[in-house]
């Protein structure tokens, strides 16, 4: 079945790039250019997806999903040329879903896109399945019993090592853990000296489960400690 | 060296002139001073007059020798003539001449036939001269009038009589030898009158009068006894009647003397008219010489003063010495002198020299130190006024230019005139106080007001005590703020009603640049974030036309383009976007970093876990570029306090630059080192190009090793890395030795006791 989104932006060229993207891959988009229209386009359509950005005339996209947070609970993508620290937690405390600011990669905006209808649609799905086996956080899921790692659905490839670090860490997610005591934990050995062997690890596995490794959703580099798996 | 000679010059002329004025001095005993200077001869001086006047006396002398010893002045000695007349024990004794020779020689005293000088020889008499007592002399008859009357009148012995006498026979004959001969320039006609009633005639010459008037030099008195000579001064002795000899006729003629002034004999006036001309020609060479002393003296002085060239303008030490305290430095040297001579002089002269003229060397010799005093201090006088002027270090000065100053000379003139006051207050009061205590017998009321006195004073004193310490007091409020002020604190206000007076003003003004200083802080601080924004503005602004122009040069990309010149294009119009993009970014972030606008989080972090860290997550940059990353860190975890996420990016950047500019296939180094109390992340690599820039140049904005260089880095790197360390309370250090790059991040080493008052601390920038 075909999903619908709506893109909301005030720049037209932005918002024909973004169709271009999203109908090549096989999306059905409908176009707004400020807040008030999307609002009247999502009470005439049905919309799986809402990209919609921040600084617009008429209704801004903050209030917009606001609006819209009222009603619906529709998976909302802001996209906006703030990039502030404060912009992005503004942004997913009222209620946005994703924040991606500009200027996008478009693959990722895409990727991203996916990523939020997957988990928006099969939310119920993996949750049903109760194995003891299965690790949870986010649209990260681990089985363990089958040693297959999922990303909002959609089955990662990872090296033993790799797996045995993504497992430590989602099992205790929230916890930090340093270089030294990964290579402890997953070696079986005692660190010595410098080595970024684990370091190398960990971006590998980012490269592999995050759609921007450098703005990475689950596994965080927390700088001068260690790494984690952000609990969600 | 030319100064050295020009003052031994000035020395030697000065003591010279003083030399000449002694010699001068020697020449001016005589009375007359140097004003015989004008009497160019010797017949015309004071001298000539003298020595007349000497002659007129010896003369009278001789008249009345002849009258004693000869009889009736017939020019024979006559030894039988009665000399002495005296009453003994045996009553009343006649002594004739050759008795009283007689007699002397039994004492002893004889006289020489020839040179008729008298002898003491041995004494025959041992027997005790009786007295006598003379009531008559002939060779001095006017002894017994000018006796005192006495019992004592006239007692002396036989043997001082006979020895007068035989003194009086010498001086007779003397006085012959040098009057009787005819071959003499003084000619004399003298007549005398004795007292036995008979004419004494003195005569050397049978010159008539006219013959006498015509030596040249000649004294004639007439009868009537008007004098007339040519003599002058002219000799008073002949007129005057000192005895009983008067002076009478010359056979009828007038008594004439006459000096023959071609002085044809050698006799003393011949003598004395050479030394005469000797002496003024002395004196006159002298003169020459003085006034030639003064001459070179004054010259040299200037000289000596006015120096040879710029060099000796310098000012020396004495120069600098205040002039009053050099004046009374040199007053002092001066009265040292003067005692040291009146100690040691005097007594050398006067003990050791028994030399009568000491007093005025004495004086000549002070006159010469002082005068070279003097001269010292001329000479500092000259180079003082050469060196800005006379009064340039003078107590004068200093005082006038402290009170004068407006600024300054406020506060000394109140000083000065508070410090009086208080003086003369205490001085005044004490006085008085002192004026009752003595005057406290005559009543009640002094006490009292002595008591009163003294309470006053005292509250006086106080009370300017308390005044002082109130000041000082406000003071150390204005110091404080001062130094809050200097230290970097920019709110210092000082409530103003705690100050008075002059303290008030200097804390109203104090408030007034704390004021200004938050304005102009605040102001800054408003600049500095209006720019932040109007970049941050600028950057968003951007990323909207941005957005659009990257998705559509990816999309003309994806169109199926075959040209390869279209293709060649799109590639370009990737590249540049993706370097503006990146460029909008690390401009906003450099503007925030540098401007201090960003929070940070301010926590324990691991230095050697985060240059691991970094290196995994950066290994792919470097093995592209075949760089080896060795990596040098301690075993044990290196704490430091910071905001891992911005640490991390300024070790990305350090990284990034390494990756970017080291030279293909060397190696990259990275230490994490403790040294005093600080941690040390180093990176080092060998860089690729020339570094022909400074380090300092290097953290500035968009600067890069090779300006010309084209890669996709924004050149904001390093200077974001130092603004971000900075702000981390770190220091970025970028050293370059030849091709040898060396970036150095240090931090201060993480403390327990920071933990505990830092931990939450975010640092929010001004």
């Amino acid at each position: 079945m075909q999903q619908t989104i709506l893109v909301c932006d005030d720049e037209k060229e932005i918002v024909e790039a973004i169709s271009i993207y999203l109908e090549t891959d096989g999306f059905k988009v409908i176009k707004a250019y400020d807040g008030n229209e999307a609002l009247e386009v999502l009470e005439k359509n049905k919309v799986d997806l809402i990209i919609i950005d921040v600084m617009m005339p008429g209704l801004d996209g903050i209030h917009a999903t606001l609006k819209i947070r009222e009603k619906m609970d529709v998976p909302i993508i802001i996209l906006s040329a703030k990039s502030e620290d404060t912009d992005k937690i503004l942004g997913l405390n009222i209620g946005a879903d994703d924040y991606i600011t500009k200027p996008f990669n478009p693959l990722e905006l895409v990727a991203r896109v996916k990523s939020q209808l997957r988990r928006y649609m099969q939310l119920g799905n993996i949750g049903g399945n109760t194995s003891q086996a299965v690790y949870k956080c986010g649209g990260l899921t681990i089985n363990d019993d089958n040693k297959e790692v999922f990303v909002d659905g959609e089955l990662i490839k990872l090296t033993p090592i790799e797996y045995n670090i993504l497992l430590l860490l989602v099992k205790n997610a929230g916890k930090v853990f340093s270089i030294d005591e990964i290579f402890e934990q997953i070696w079986n050995e005692e660190a010595i000296g410098a080595d970024n062997t684990v370091a190398v690890h960990i971006r590998h596995i980012r490269e592999k489960i995050e759609i921007n490794p450098r703005e990475p959703r689950y596994l965080k580099v927390v700088w001068g400690v260690g790494y984690k798996i952000e609990k969600q | 060296m030319k100064k050295n000679l020009t003052i031994l010059i000035h020395i030697f002329a000065v003591l010279l002139f003083v030399a000449g004025l002694g010699v001068l001095h020697g020449y001016s005993r005589n009375e007359t001073g140097i004003t015989w200077m004008s009497q160019t001869t010797f017949e015309n001086s004071a001298l000539f007059s003298e020595m007349v006047a000497d002659d007129i006396a010896n003369l009278k002398k001789l008249a009345v020798l002849k009258d004693a010893f000869e009889d009736e002045g017939d020019g024979e000695l006559d030894t039988s003539a009665m000399v002495v007349t005296a009453q003994t024990k045996n009553g009343k004794t006649f002594y004739k001449l050759s008795d009283l020779i007689t007699a002397a020689a039994r004492y002893g005293y004889t006289m020489d036939e020839n040179t008729h000088r008298i002898t003491a020889g041995d004494i025959r008499e041992q027997e005790q001269p009786y007295e006598l007592r003379v009531t008559y002399k002939a060779f001095d008859p006017y002894y017994f009038d000018n006796l005192e009357p006495g019992p004592s009148q006239g007692i002396t012995n036989i043997r001082d009589i006979s020895l007068e006498a035989l003194k009086a026979l010498s001086e007779y004959y003397r006085l012959r030898a040098i009057y009787d001969p005819e071959l003499s320039n003084f000619i004399y006609n003298i007549s005398f009158e004795s007292p036995n009633h008979y004419d004494i005639q003195l005569s050397n010459s049978s010159r008539t009068t006219d013959e006498i008037k015509s030596l040249g030099k000649y004294l004639i008195v007439t009868e009537d006894r008007t004098v007339e000579t040519n003599i002058s001064p002219q000799p008073e002795n002949l007129l005057s009647s000192d005895n009983s000899f008067e002076l009478s006729s010359y056979e009828g003629n007038p008594i004439a003397i006459g000096i023959d002034t071609t002085y044809i004999f050698n006799d003393r006036y011949k003598k004395a008219a050479d030394n005469f001309d000797n002496d003024i020609r002395t004196v006159r060479n002298w003169l020459v010489i003085m006034a030639l002393c003064g001459v070179a003296a004054l010259a040299s002085l200037v000289l000596c003063i006015r120096g040879f060239d710029e060099n000796d303008k310098k000012e020396l030490v004495m120069d600098k010495i205040p002039l009053e305290a050099l004046v009374f430095l040199f007053s002092c040297l001066s009265l040292i002198i003067y005692v040291v001579f009146k100690l040691t002089v005097n007594f050398a002269f006067e003990e050791l020299l028994e030399y009568n003229e000491w007093e005025y060397w004495r004086d000549m010799a002070k006159g010469v130190i002082i005068w070279f005093l003097c001269t010292a201090i001329a000479g500092s006088m000259y180079r003082r006024e050469i060196n800005g002027g006379c009064f340039k270090y003078s107590l004068i000065n200093g005082l006038f230019k402290a009170l004068s100053n407006e600024d300054d000379g406020r506060a000394a003139w109140a000083a000065l005139k508070g410090y009086a006051s208080f003086i003369f207050i205490n001085i005044a009061a004490v006085l008085l106080i002192m004026n009752c205590y003595s005057s406290r017998i005559e009543g009640p009321i002094y006490t009292i007001a002595m008591v009163i006195g003294l309470v006053l004073l005292l509250a006086f004193d106080i009370f300017i005590y308390v005044v002082r310490c109130r000041t000082f007091k406000q003071r150390d409020i204005i110091r404080k703020a001062i130094k809050d002020i200097a230290g970097g604190s920019i709110d210092c206000e000082m409530d103003e009603s705690q100050f008075t007076g002059d303290t008030l003003e200097i804390a109203r003004s104090m408030n007034n640049i704390s004021v200004g200083l938050q304005t102009a802080i605040n102001e800054q601080v408003k600049a500095d974030k209006l720019k932040a924004d109007l970049i941050t503005n600028v950057s968003h602004d951007i990323r909207t036309p941005l957005t659009s122009i990257i998705n559509y040069v990816d999309l003309m990309k994806r169109e199926n383009i075959q040209d390869p010149k279209l293709k060649e294009y799109i590639e370009v119009l990737e590249k540049k976007s993706a370097r503006l993009k990146n460029l909008t970014e690390d401009l906003l972030e450099a503007s925030k970093a540098s401007s201090g606008n960003i929070k940070m989080d301010m926590q324990r972090i691991d230095m050697v876990e985060l240059v691991i860290q970094a290196g995994g997550e950066l290994e792919d940059k470097f093995l592209k570029r075949k760089l080896d990353l060795e990596l040098s860190v301690p075993e044990h975890p290196v704490y430091v306090l910071a905001d891992g996420r911005h640490l991390w990016r300024v070790l990305e950047n350090l990284y990034n630059n390494a990756a970017k500019y080291a030279l293909e296939g060397t190696r990259v180094y990275v230490s994490v080192e403790e040294e005093d109390n600080k941690a040390k992340f180093t990176i080092k690599n060998i860089s690729a190009d020339k570094l022909n820039i400074s380090p300092e140049e290097l953290t500035e904005r968009f600067v890069r090793g090779d300006v010309s260089r084209n890669t996709e880095g924004s050149g904001l790197g390093l200077n974001i890395a130092t603004s971000l360390t900075r702000l981390m309370g770190g220091e970025l250090v970028i050293e370059i030795d030849g091709d040898l790059y060396k970036a150095n991040v240090i931090l201060d080493i993480y403390t327990e006791k920071e933990n505990t008052t830092d931990e939450d601390q975010t640092h929010q920038g001004i």
